[in-house]
């Protein structure tokens, strides 16, 4: 992560009390760092680097010998083959999809789950949100501390083994569902962890109890999923499907792109690359689909950089939360690339990005660039409704410039919904599928048929 | 290792610049050797956490709203727990059209979110799985060292539930 000067002579805080300024002249500094920037800017950074392996390998090994069960992405979830850093192949399934939620997108921008939900409805695609899920406990863990190793493989192992059973509540097999994993921190923990548990015969042990324990072995075993899928890998392979269904011409957008860093640092020999996507050197998820839907985008100095979220800091560093959002990225993006709108495709980035423009008004940096997920923007350039689905409400940055220039009467929108409001509040609200789905074992549990393409 | 020869300066860092670390792995992208310094602060926090040093209470005490969420429900942030008091550098609305929380949650389209005291309604008997999966892996003991009012409060919690359960368990045996 890059600190120290953001060129207003201000600092960034947050570093303690026993931070030293190197004092280099700008000039220095640029020297100093040059290099880095010039390695960064290419896919070379990872494919120069020796000892990497395809953990799969080690995988399917060990279902060879009997040690594990793995969750394969069959025919039957309608895979697509995208390309990873190394040009590895990585099975993206397109159906029958189990969604993994994120506690910051559920809690703090319902719209990005919602936005995706509606897609796949338009698109007849077969799905699951229910309750029987825990967060990755992530967040909490880079955060805090507190967790381990054996903690997060425990809960990875515990809600990956519910998507593969889940289906057993409509009548249909294990391994029907395959699971989405909604948050960026959940994406890069349980791939970080999926190597540890398939290099560790201790670890696996350990945690094999506890999954026994649970009632969560298959035939006595550990499962473990053969690829681990995010839902920008998903939008991404189905970019342009979501393109087709597209009603508003967004060519006059520009957009920048704020890549996450656990999308593609963490792991980064699963992130996707498309060698016609800003000729391979930018990690492809969400510049795909912003370039299929026909907006501009707009590459700009300080992509590589981190949103500032620090797990720690969103809560208890927060000036240096917002001073590395608002100089490192937002201002860059505005003065820079001229964007209307950043993109991002995680949850922490996307809060970080998005609140904390407000406070910056009060330091004069009134920037106001919308900030919004990639599957949003998608879901507002295919008619949906910026209120009922994109839930615009809960993000402070200017949404509404956006939506000006897409030509999106947001006013009118906003009336309707709050006439909806009245309507909810007489007990009649509208679900995008049927919620008696949602739970599929314990309290409240009702069999359910599966109903076409998870919705209504 | 070079470090080992300075153990004051372990202890040092231990006090707060491994707190500084924003876990974006950059360090680890750009190290050519496939070194993962910020791999290591985790592992550091780990082990500060462990010995329960006074810095890392400090540090943590902002945080434990957070993992009374985290660790009663699985949830680690709520609809609830944002609001202008909180996070009064967000900006006075929390939400740009004004309804009361529960009707805004309600107009989400998704039923498992129509929720304000979790982020999503989470299955009482995965709380419980939950539950063990902390006791079994040491998780409980981390929490006790670091802040034990809020350990007393979590277990409560985790009673309770626990006994929800049972009871629904019996009631499916009486039906
Ligand atoms: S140590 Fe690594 S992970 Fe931590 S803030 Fe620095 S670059 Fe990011």
């Amino acid at each position: 992560m890059s600190t120290g000067d953001n060129g207003n002579g201000e600092r960034f805080t947050g570093h303690g009390s026993e931070w030293r300024d190197a004092n280099l002249s700008p000039g220095e500094a640029k020297t100093a760092t040059a290099w880095v920037e010039q390695v960064i800017n290419k896919r070379s950074m990872e494919v120069n680097k020796d000892r990497v392996e395809d953990v799969r390998d080690a995988m399917w090994e060990l279902e060879k010998d009997g040690e594990i069960v793995v969750h394969r992405v069959g025919e039957e979830h309608n895979p697509r083959i995208a390309k990873t850093i190394y040009g590895w192949d990585k099975k993206v399934p397109t159906t029958q999809l189990w969604h993994h939620k994120s506690c910051g997108q559920c809690g703090n921008i319902p719209g990005y789950p919602a936005s995706l939900l509606w897609l796949m409805n338009e698109m007849d695609i077969k799905y699951l949100d229910e309750t029987d899920q825990t967060s990755c406990t992530a967040w909490n863990y880079h955060g805090s501390g507190i967790g381990n190793i054996h903690s997060l493989a425990a809960v990875f192992l515990r809600n990956f083994h519910q998507a593969y059973v889940s289906a057993r509540a409509q009548g249909l097999p294990g391994g029907y569902f395959y699971p989405l994993v909604h948050c960026g921190t959940s994406f890069g923990n349980y791939k970080e962890v999926r190597a540890y548990l398939l290099h560790s015969a201790e670890l696996r042990e350990s945690v094999k109890k506890i999954l026994g324990k649970l009632g969560r072995l298959v035939d006595g075993k550990l499962l473990i999923p053969e690829e681990i899928v995010h839902y920008s890998e998903w939008v991404h392979m189905m970019r342009s499907d979501i393109a087709a269904r597209q009603t508003i011409d967004v060519s006059n957008i520009r957009s920048t792109i704020h890549p996450a860093c656990h999308v593609y640092k963490m792991v980064p020999e699963d992130a996707i690359y498309d060698d016609n996507i800003l000729g391979g050197n930018r990690v492809a998820v969400s510049t795909g689909i912003m370039e299929a839907l026909g907006s501009q985008v707009i590459d700009y100095s300080t992509w590589y950089d981190c949103c500032g979220f620090g797990f720690r800091h969103i809560i208890s560093e927060r000036e240096f939360t917002r001073s590395f959002a608002i100089d490192r990225k937002i201002k860059v993006a505005v003065e820079e690339a001229q964007a209307d709108v950043m993109i991002g495709h995680d949850t922490g980035c996307i809060t970080t990005l998005d609140k904390n423009q407000w406070i910056g008004k009060a330091a004069g940096k009134d920037y106001s660039l919308p900030v919004l997920a990639d599957i949003q923007f998608a879901a507002l350039a295919c008619g949906a409704h910026p209120y009922k689905i994109v839930q615009s409400h809960w993000h402070a940055s200017a949404t509404e410039t956006l939506m000006e220039k897409m030509g999106i009467d947001w006013q009118a929108k906003k009336l309707e919904f709050e006439v909806y409001l009245k309507e909810v509040e007489a007990g009649k609200f509208e679900s995008l599928y049927d919620p008696r789905l949602a739970i599929t074992s314990g309290p409240g549990f009702e069999p359910v048929k599966q109903l076409p393409a998870g919705g209504e | 290792m070079l470090w080992t020869e300075n153990l004051e300066g372990i202890y040092d860092a231990m006090q707060e610049k491994i707190w500084a670390c924003a876990q974006c792995y950059t360090c680890a992208a750009r190290c050519p050797f496939d070194n993962s310094p910020g791999g290591l602060v985790m592992l550091m926090r780990e082990a500060a956490i462990k010995h329960g040093m006074e810095s890392a209470k400090n540090v943590l005490r902002p945080f434990s709203r957070v993992m009374l969420k985290l660790i009663s429900t699985g949830n680690q942030l709520s609809p609830d727990m944002i609001n202008a008091d909180g996070f009064p550098d967000w900006g006075p609305n929390i939400s740009k059209v004004d309804a009361p929380l529960k009707i805004l949650r309600q107009a989400i389209p998704i039923p498992t979110l129509n929720t304000t005291a979790t982020a999503w309604e989470v299955n009482l008997t995965t709380s419980v799985e939950l539950y063990t999966i902390w006791e079994e892996t040491g998780v409980l003991d981390q929490l006790e060292t670091i802040d034990e009012n809020l350990y007393d409060v979590i277990l409560d919690i985790m009673d309770e539930k626990r006994e929800d359960l049972e009871d629904w368990e019996d009631e499916q045996k009486d039906d």
